[in-house]
């Protein structure tokens, strides 16, 4: 079952598209899927007992209030330290965006939803979507789709550092050097620390002598 | 289970309100909207059916638990556990109605491209318990809170009226009842049942004729 007409959609959790993260985590995007313009809002499924459910982060950089539904299984959070064992329709509200969280499964197939957004600001789609929903193409070496996807993100977000610099190291590894190099110079422009990063990462190994590599 | 900036709770646990989960209200979510909704039987309404045309609110639903029917618009949709529902179009009129018992589903909405805020609609839900309980005093003055923080909400003032008239006050229900009515207010007074003490006053038949005349030329 899913249809997709435009006054409304629907979909099975266990239809939504699985990307595998990192540390077993698969996204399962709900966001992206229906276009949901109001608020921030994915699943997320652990491939095993013990790997995570929810990835260890904090929100400091979004400021956003994070809710989250165990849909199934159960999950041990832990939030700054302390452990909480949450089953299947507990709930996980955190307004403080300083808490340190992550969430690793107790049973197989543990789905978690979670629901996010900044108060007092009107919701703004997150630039570590595009990252993530590149990953698959990455992951098989299809550059041009990686590229089209960080270029689609920057058309909302242009001077968005990180994107910048992804989509730099995507450039690298497609051979367009002049491109990369570009793109790069803004994003340490935009944010200096992505010059320390750029010095040892490998994507970027290919136009390292470059001139005007920002070292 | 709660410290400070975090908080666990169980749907089981947290205060149900005649199946109205108040999930924002009782966590103080205060970037997005977000309830829940739980019946006991087959059959129940899970989600009355209603549209978001006043406060254009896109809708998430999530079935937590159990299995719903949506209808949307005029379609029929099955909805077993996992399933998720997004109503994009405010003018969609959705409900869900339980297809077993003990179900559980999870509602989440905000209006695109602004910052959230609590709606009018929460005032008058906590007063509406309170006017099932037949305590039209205590309902009067959460619908009368509701709308001193939304005074251009009609709902609010049409039950402030209809809880002043199931109290026997005249005069203070047709005063909520006209200013209900010059803010829009589109249902018939005369077959509502909390107005029957009204139904042969000449006030009211006057505002409901002014009502159907707007409705007509609209």
């Amino acid at each position: 079952m899913s249809v997709r007409p435009s006054a409304y959609e629907v979909a099975h959790v266990d239809e939504l598209d699985s990307i595998l993260v990192a540390h077993g985590l698969q996204w399962r995007p709900i966001r992206r899927r229906f276009d949901v313009r109001a608020f921030g809002v994915n699943a997320y499924t652990s491939e095993a007992v013990g790997t995570q459910v929810v990835e260890e982060h904090t929100e400091s950089q979004l400021q956003h209030e994070e809710l989250y539904l165990v849909l199934r299984g159960s999950a041990t959070f832990t939030l700054d330290g302390e452990d909480v064992e949450v089953p299947t329709g507990s709930l996980v509200h955190i307004s403080d965006p300083e808490i340190r969280r992550v969430a690793v499964s107790r049973d197989p197939d543990t789905t978690v939803l979670a629901l996010g957004g900044k108060p007092g600001e009107p919701y703004e789609v997150s630039a570590w979507e595009a990252m993530f929903a590149a990953l698959p193409a990455t992951r098989r070496g299809d550059w041009d789709e990686a590229i089209r996807l960080h270029e689609e993100a920057l058309e909302k977000r242009p001077e968005h550092p990180a994107l910048l610099y992804n989509l730099a190291c995507m450039e690298a590894r497609a051979g367009r050097h002049v491109d990369a190099l570009v793109h790069l110079r803004r994003s340490v422009e935009l944010d200096p620390k992505y010059a320390g990063f750029a010095r040892t990462d490998t994507d970027l190994a290919s136009i390292r002598r470059e001139p005007g590599f920002p070292a | 289970m709660t410290a400070a900036g975090w908080r666990v709770v169980s749907l089981d646990e947290a205060e149900h309100r005649r199946g109205w989960i108040p999930l924002r209200e009782l966590l103080d979510v205060t970037a997005f909207g977000v309830n829940a909704w739980s019946v006991e039987n087959a059959g129940d309404p899970v989600i009355p059916a209603h549209d978001e045309l006043q406060v254009e609110h896109e809708e998430l639903y999530v079935v937590v638990r159990g299995h719903a029917r949506f209808t949307i618009a005029d379609d029929e949709l099955d909805a077993p556990q996992g399933t998720i529902v997004f109503v994009r179009d405010p003018a969609a009129r959705r409900g869900a109605v339980a297809v077993e018992a003990d179900t559980v589903v999870l509602s989440a909405g905000a209006k695109p491209g602004l910052a959230f805020s609590p709606s009018a609609w929460e005032w008058g839900a906590r007063a509406w318990q309170r006017y099932q309980d037949g305590d039209y005093e205590t309902a009067l003055a959460g619908f009368r809170e509701g709308h001193e923080r939304f005074p251009s909400d009609w709902v609010l003032l049409y039950n402030m009226g209809c809880t002043t008239a199931l109290l026997g006050r005249r005069d203070e229900a047709m005063e909520h009842l006209r200013a209900a009515y010059a803010l829009g207010a589109d249902v018939d007074p005369l077959t509502d049942d909390d107005l029957v003490s009204l139904r042969d006053d000449s006030e009211l038949v006057a505002i409901a004729r002014e009502a159907e005349a707007r409705r007509e030329r609209t």
